[in-house]
């Protein structure tokens, strides 16, 4: 079986662009489009990947500042909302804030194309990570009763139009779902129990009907669909196989290979063995083992192998390069 | 005098400070805006003569001086009731201790979100090696130059053990906890806590007993990521106390900002010599300010018996909430637990503001809160 590499979500920024973009922040240099910046460092990470064997092609998502905003960015009823941790990192991201009725469309002057580097032909990639509708749902800020169908139907349909918008080069569409585990997480955790979204079986039954919704347009469009759990034990969610999606993006680092609960025939694995968490280099022959493991239990159809969760926010540059090389390698040991 | 203003951490660089430590002569635009800076504290014959030494100077050392200088007098012209010096001798809050620690590696830069600007926020981590060692106290030479200059109480900001140990790179002891079997998230929580509690023992606590031999006034311990990790409150609390076992002297607090629900961590109240604690509210306030009420309500029920910097600007913008807005957050959490135990401030440090940013939105926040004083005492 040949494996695949790929990138999941944002990858971070070289140190030097890192620099630059805070030297234009400060107007220590001469003003520059930001994204001129992003353009040149996704050229690296792209001729990296190429060099490394990967088919499947990420852009990095340089464009998207974190992975909510692109999302939401042309709905009606909603604005960037407050600082908001990005679940148990050292990062921040900015979700949604409602504001009024939310409806999907392209408000003001969203353009998906402003976060796909479309004037930029050497730039193709060919695959997305997008929020899924639970996590969209749960981070919003300032829901009012009774609010939260309306924002289920809203980011379903936010999700179909971008699908359906996305740069025909795109064919493998991920959609993250952390908010589920980390609800759940915090269920079990909390003092202050957060009766307003905890991972019930309604609450996963409604997420069902979202991607049930989605799943088309995918199909439609002749992509193909992944849904990500990061660092999450896929086995405590296991019904989320039975999901309409082409495939699942499953973390190794916390999932035991060695159950039996799920199965995947006629689905696609999406490995999630490299752990985006640590800088240490990976032990490439125990993951071989684990990954193997993984597909002789759970027999899916096709095999990928990338990290645990997107390499942005837990890694420096140096780190995030080494853990791409040890994602070909992977796959290279496994093919 | 009620509703003190509180100095809470960093400042804006002055403006041609990374040029000039490169050898290099300011930009235009750094000269435009220490200029505009300049403009905002009405050309102040003193601030304007510690610029002017700052361009002068070419020695690395008294380049940070002379911004550390400006800081220190900038803060005691806006007013706050103490001052330091805006971290002007620091890289940032958790460099300028990783990189005096013993056992831990540098690595590189890391992304820590992109605001709505669209310019990212950063910082450097570090990856724990070894045991850590610390070969002196930390900020002890800063802090005495600040007293020397200052002429208000000073007020030392330090990092806490639980943010340097839960912002590091784990390095490789959860790899070896895990060959002997230990699951991924059990070996990282156990190196985790080992290096936070490794922090207050070795770092925080020996540095906290020689600051307060120094004579400041209050000490801070910056922990933002107080509540980034569900479950772990226990060890948050341990750390605390360990860094201030046998510490007295100056008045001790901490500062928490950015986290997850502060109302998970409140029972930190119960260590008693914590008498401040300054928290950022504004960024998630609503018309109805109950993000004051649902926080402040947590340590109260919890048994915080002290004051409350309440952060009544927010950081992260470049829009100056009005003097009257200001004044309403503070007078809603006066009503809650006593004018006489809220203090103004910030929600942060403002070092991702641009220096001029950061002088109106201080200049707000002491109109702000005169308006609450006057409205207040009627």
């Amino acid at each position: 079986m040949a494996v695949q590499p790929r990138l999941t979500g944002i990858f971070t920024f070289r140190e030097a662009d890192l620099l630059q973009q805070l030297d234009l922040k400060y107007r220590r240099i001469p003003s520059r489009a930001l994204s001129e910046i992003c353009y040149e460092d996704t050229l690296k990470l792209i001729k990296l990947q190429q060099e490394e064997g990967f088919r499947i092609i990420s852009d990095g998502q340089r464009l998207w500042k974190d992975l909510l905003r692109p999302a939401y960015a042309g709905m009606d009823g909603m604005e960037i909302g407050r600082v908001t941790r990005w679940y148990e990192t050292n990062g921040f991201c900015l979700p949604p804030l409602i504001i009024g009725k939310p409806l999907a469309g392209n408000a003001g002057n969203f353009s998906l194309d402003d976060y796909f580097f479309k004037e930029k032909r050497e730039i193709k990639a060919t695959e997305v990570t997008l929020p899924g509708p639970y996590t969209l749902v749960s981070l919003c800020q300032e829901v009012t009763e009774g609010q939260q169908e309306e924002l289920w139907n809203a980011f379903t349909t936010q999700l179909q139009l971008i699908v359906a918008s996305l740069p025909s080069t795109i064919t493998l569409v991920e959609f993250s779902e952390p908010s589920l585990a980390y609800d759940d997480k915090i269920k079990k955790n909390s003092k202050q129990q957060r009766e307003e979204m905890e991972c019930s079986p309604e609450m996963l039954n409604r997420t069902k009907q979202a991607y049930q919704q989605i799943q088309p347009i995918i199909s439609l469009s002749n992509r193909t669909s992944l849904l990500q759990l990061p660092q999450a034990d896929f086995l405590k969610f296991h019904e989320i196989a039975e999901f309409p999606v082409d495939g699942f993006g499953i973390d190794l680092t916390q999932t035991d290979t060695n159950s039996s609960q799920i199965s995947l025939p006629g689905k696609i694995l999406s490995a999630g063995a490299v752990d985006a968490w640590s800088s240490l280099p990976e032990d490439i022959n125990h993951l071989a083992k684990k990954v193997d493991r993984a597909v002789s239990r759970w027999q899916p159809k096709d095999v990928y192998v990338t990290s645990n969760s997107q390499l942005y926010q837990t890694i420096s540059h140096q780190g995030a390069i080494r853990k791409l090389r040890d994602i070909a390698k992977l796959a290279r040991k496994l093919s | 005098m009620i509703f003190p203003l509180f100095e809470v951490g960093s400042l804006p660089k002055l403006p041609g400070r990374k040029a000039k430590l490169a050898g290099r002569e300011p930009t235009s635009e750094d000269l435009k805006q220490l200029r505009k800076a300049l403009r905002g504290v009405d050309n102040n014959p003193e601030l304007t003569a510690i610029v002017e030494e700052f361009l002068r100077t070419k020695a690395k050392a008294e380049i940070v001086a002379a911004n550390s200088r400006f800081n220190t007098r900038l803060l005691e012209y806006l007013g706050l009731n103490e001052v330091y010096d805006g971290e002007a001798q620091r890289k940032e809050m958790y460099e300028s201790v990783a990189e005096k620690v013993v056992g831990m590696k540098k690595l590189g830069r890391q992304v820590s979100f992109v605001n709505k600007d669209g310019f990212p926020n950063i910082f450097t981590v570090y990856s724990y090696q070894q045991a850590l060692s610390l070969p002196e106290p930390l900020h002890l030479a800063e802090t005495e130059s600040i007293i020397q200059n200052a002429l208000r109480p000073v007020k030392v900001p330090v990092t806490g053990a639980y943010t340097l140990g839960t912002w590091s790179d784990l390095g490789k002891l959860p790899a070896e906890l895990m060959k002997l079997g230990a699951a991924h998230s059990e070996a990282r929580k156990a190196v985790m806590e080992q290096l936070v509690l490794e922090f207050a023992d070795i770092v925080i606590n020996p540095t906290l007993k020689a600051l307060s031999g120094l004579g400041v006034a209050r000490i801070q311990i910056d922990e933002p990521n107080a509540s980034a990790f569900y479950g772990q409150e226990e060890l948050f609390y341990e750390a605390t106390r360990r860094s201030i076992a046998h510490v007295t002297g100056p008045e001790l607090g901490l500062h928490i900002c950015f986290s997850n629900d502060y109302r998970q961590i409140a029972e930190i109240a119960a260590v008693s010599e914590l008498k401040f604690l300054s928290l950022e509210i504004a960024n998630r306030d609503t018309a109805d300010h109950r993000a004051y009420q649902e926080i402040i309500s947590a340590f109260e029920q919890a048994g915080f018996k002290g004051t409350y910097a309440v952060g009544v600007t927010d950081v992260h913008v470049d829009n100056l909430e009005s003097p009257e807005l200001i004044a309403e957050r503070l007078l809603f959490a006066a009503d809650l637990v006593g004018a006489d135990r809220i203090e103004a401030a910030h929600d942060c440090g403002l070092r991702s503001r641009s220096l001029v940013v950061a002088i109106e939105k201080t200049k707000h926040l002491a109109q702000g809160t005169e308006i609450a004083r006057q409205e207040y005492s009627s």
